[in-house]
């Protein structure tokens, strides 16, 4: 207790770096500027998120398969088109993820060598900016990029890997992955070898005790991991717009272009509000599941 | 109008070296030298005119700062001092209508009259005639530059004539998906659409305007373009893409770039559609400046012909300067698209600025993007 002013700097920085820029997002968000000068209140940024022009909404091939042509408005379908990539990209990263996470896991158990070499392997490209990663992945993808060359000195042909859902799901995934398989990894290695043999003393086949034992432990694991994709899946603007060939506009991309190149505030806030509150009703639903937190995602 | 964006490295290139040359100015020589503040683009003057300025007239020192938009130019105007800016002709129009800028003394830059080409003074450069017809008693014409097609004449057939419909076609058709390039600018891009279709370029018409829009909206399903800035240029030397809008200056910098590779020049070419959009970036004295007088001496030295040429081919736009133009390689003063011919040159139009325009358009070009 005697060390309670340690905490200060930590309130400080906080109310300064997270909740003083929230309120001014809050704040711009419900005014706008006058052309004399004057700000007064408004609803003119949230009266446009859903107004605007109206498109077709653009949803796992719900118009092209099923031919269902439902008109929404535009943000409301960059912000379904977000989501759906963020969520797929999320499902890709757990899928590749939790069998890396579960081999590891076992090898760490057996005591076998090496395995902080392959850890270590998923964390180094961490290390570098994201920037710089995502522009090798431009260097390797484009249409004249060196993927591409060596398909077309080997006689195959070439294939059109940016600027599309591929090239923005690939980017995420591997941007991301790293944060899909820590945390699972983390909860996985702490389950108790004695619960699993257990588990098999009482009779269960390697089927059952992966289903019955080690998924249902390694939930919080799996939760953190969903949640340090998902959230920056869903609101990354560098991905599209470097793999996205300046044409992809996912609900980041609008809050960017709205913030620096038009410079409309109202709207870009009044969307970033929207944004938030979706973000922190997914968080709350996901940590309902994640009690323990032992895979060191984010509280709430 | 955003052309210049220097790389990071070269701005903090410059911030360094404009610091180190205030230190030494205010160090060493305050006590004689006047020292004048140069607003500019990024990498629109050659690295040793200033040099040249300052060994010319060693009483006066030049410390220049850059901008990236005549938007930023103009916000930073009422809170800092420069004596010589170089903002665009829109802007030019503006903030003589808002009375910002020094009437200079025309009879202190007399290579102004001497040299720069007569003809730029027939531009209407504001809907306001009043407005229009006192430019050039504010502003000296540095550099000007035109919008056009960029294309691949691998790829891509020259234009059949000069009409909008023959020059754009292009950038329109779905032969060359994901091959085309588009400025991530809303007055290129309208302007485009509105010169395809026959419209002014200034067109505030609701109807012309939707029409512009449903054209763009179009292109972005069929076409697939690309859209940037600056990153657009090496697509074009590496063949990428095919054709797209492009300022002349990026067109003679993608010409630098395929010489600096050892690749064939006539790989890259540039067309002008009639009526397109001509730029005329300007020097020009704001009202606050504190040295009005080394601020003209300054603009004149500008307009000299070998400072004028060296300048030109730095920054890759066209000079208005007569005597300068003589003495450019004949592959740019014989190219048309760079140094239009009279004919052409009667059909551009100048970008205006309003209220309802900027509204208008950057309405347009957000519902675009997020298409």
């Amino acid at each position: 207790m005697k060390l309670r002013w340690m905490a200060y700097p930590y309130v400080l920085w906080t109310v300064v770096f997270t909740i003083a820029p929230l309120l001014l997002v809050a704040w711009f968000a419900f005014t706008t500027m006058q052309p004399d000068g004057s700000t007064v209140f408004t609803f003119s940024g949230f009266e446009k998120i859903v107004g605007g022009d109206r498109v077709p909404l653009d949803l796992l091939g719900l118009q092209k398969i099923f031919g269902i042509t439902l008109d929404v408005p535009l943000y409301l379908n960059i912000f379904v088109k977000s989501l759906q990539i963020a969520l797929l990209s999320t499902l890709a990263c757990l899928a590749f993820g939790y069998p890396a996470a579960y081999l590891l896991a076992r090898r760490t158990a057996n005591r076998r060598g090496g395995t902080d070499l392959l850890l270590l392997l998923f964390v180094i490209p961490m290390w570098m900016n994201a920037l710089l990663r995502t522009y090798a992945w431009l260097a390797l993808l484009e249409p004249n990029g060196i993927v591409n060359t060596v398909l077309s000195a080997v006689g195959l042909p070439r294939g059109q890997f940016l600027y599309n859902d591929f090239g923005i799901g690939l980017g995420m995934v591997y941007n991301y992955l790293p944060f899909m398989v820590l945390p699972i990894y983390s909860v996985l290695v702490k389950v108790d070898r004695s619960v699993i043999e257990a588990a098999e003393d009482l009779g269960a086949d390697r089927r059952h005790v992966f289903t019955r034992v080690t998924l249902p432990l390694s939930m919080p694991g799996v939760m953190s991991g969903i949640n340090m994709v998902f959230m920056p899946a869903m609101t990354t603007f560098l991905i599209p717009n470097l793999l996205g060939g300046g044409r992809y506009m996912l609900i980041g991309n609008v809050i960017e272009r709205q913030y620096m190149i038009a410079r409309d505030w109202t709207t870009a806030s009044a969307l970033s509000i929207v944004l938030l509150v979706f973000v922190l009703a997914s968080m709350k639903f996901l940590t309902r599941y994640e009690k323990g937190n032992e895979g060191g995602g984010v509280l709430l | 109008m955003k052309r210049m964006r220097p790389d990071f490295l070269v701005r903090v290139a410059l911030v360094v070296s404009v610091l180190a040359a205030a230190t030494l100015v205010t160090t060493s020589c305050a006590s004689k030298t006047t020292t004048i503040y140069f607003y500019n683009w990024g990498e629109y003057i050659a690295d040793d005119t200033i040099a040249k300025f300052e060994a010319a007239h060693p009483e006066i020192k030049v410390s220049m700062k850059t901008f990236d938009s005549n938007e930023a130019l103009y916000q930073t105007l009422d809170s800092s001092s420069f004596d010589v800016i170089v903002p665009s002709d829109y802007m030019v129009a503006r903030l003589v209508k808002e009375g910002k800028l020094y009437k200079p003394d025309m009879s202190a830059i007399p290579n102004n009259a001497k040299y720069n080409d007569p003809r730029l003074a027939n531009l209407v450069l504001d809907s306001d005639p009043a407005v229009a017809s006192q430019v050039f008693q504010y502003a000296v014409p540095y550099l000007y530059g035109t919008v056009g097609l960029i294309y691949n004449t691998a790829d891509v057939p020259a234009p059949k004539s000069d009409s909008p419909a023959d020059v754009w076609a292009p950038l329109f058709d779905a032969k060359y998906a994901n091959r085309i390039g588009m400025y991530d600018s809303m007055r290129e891009s309208v302007g485009v659409a509105l010169n395809m279709l026959g419209y002014s370029l200034n067109s505030v018409d609701d109807a012309q305007l939707a029409a512009a829009k449903a054209l763009l909206i179009q292109q972005k399903d069929t076409a697939k373009p690309i859209y940037g800035i600056d990153e657009l240029k090496d697509k074009y030397v590496s063949d990428e893409l095919a054709a797209g809008v492009a300022w002349s200056g990026d067109y003679v910098a993608c010409l630098n770039k395929l010489t600096d590779a050892g690749k064939d020049t006539n790989q890259i070419a540039f067309a002008l559609s009639k009526g397109t959009n001509f730029f005329i970036d300007f020097l020009a004295i704001p009202k606050n400046a504190k040295h009005p007088k080394e601020a003209q001496t300054f603009i004149d030295f500008l307009c000299s012909p070998g400072i004028a040429l060296a300048d030109s081919n730095y920054a890759g736009y066209s000079t208005p300067n007569l005597e300068a133009q003589k003495s450019l390689p004949a592959v740019l003063r014989d190219n048309t698209a760079l140094y239009p011919t009279d004919d052409m040159f009667k059909t551009f139009e100048v970008y205006f600025s309003s209220d309802a325009i900027d509204s208008k358009y950057s309405a347009i070009w957000e519902s675009v993007m997020a298409h």
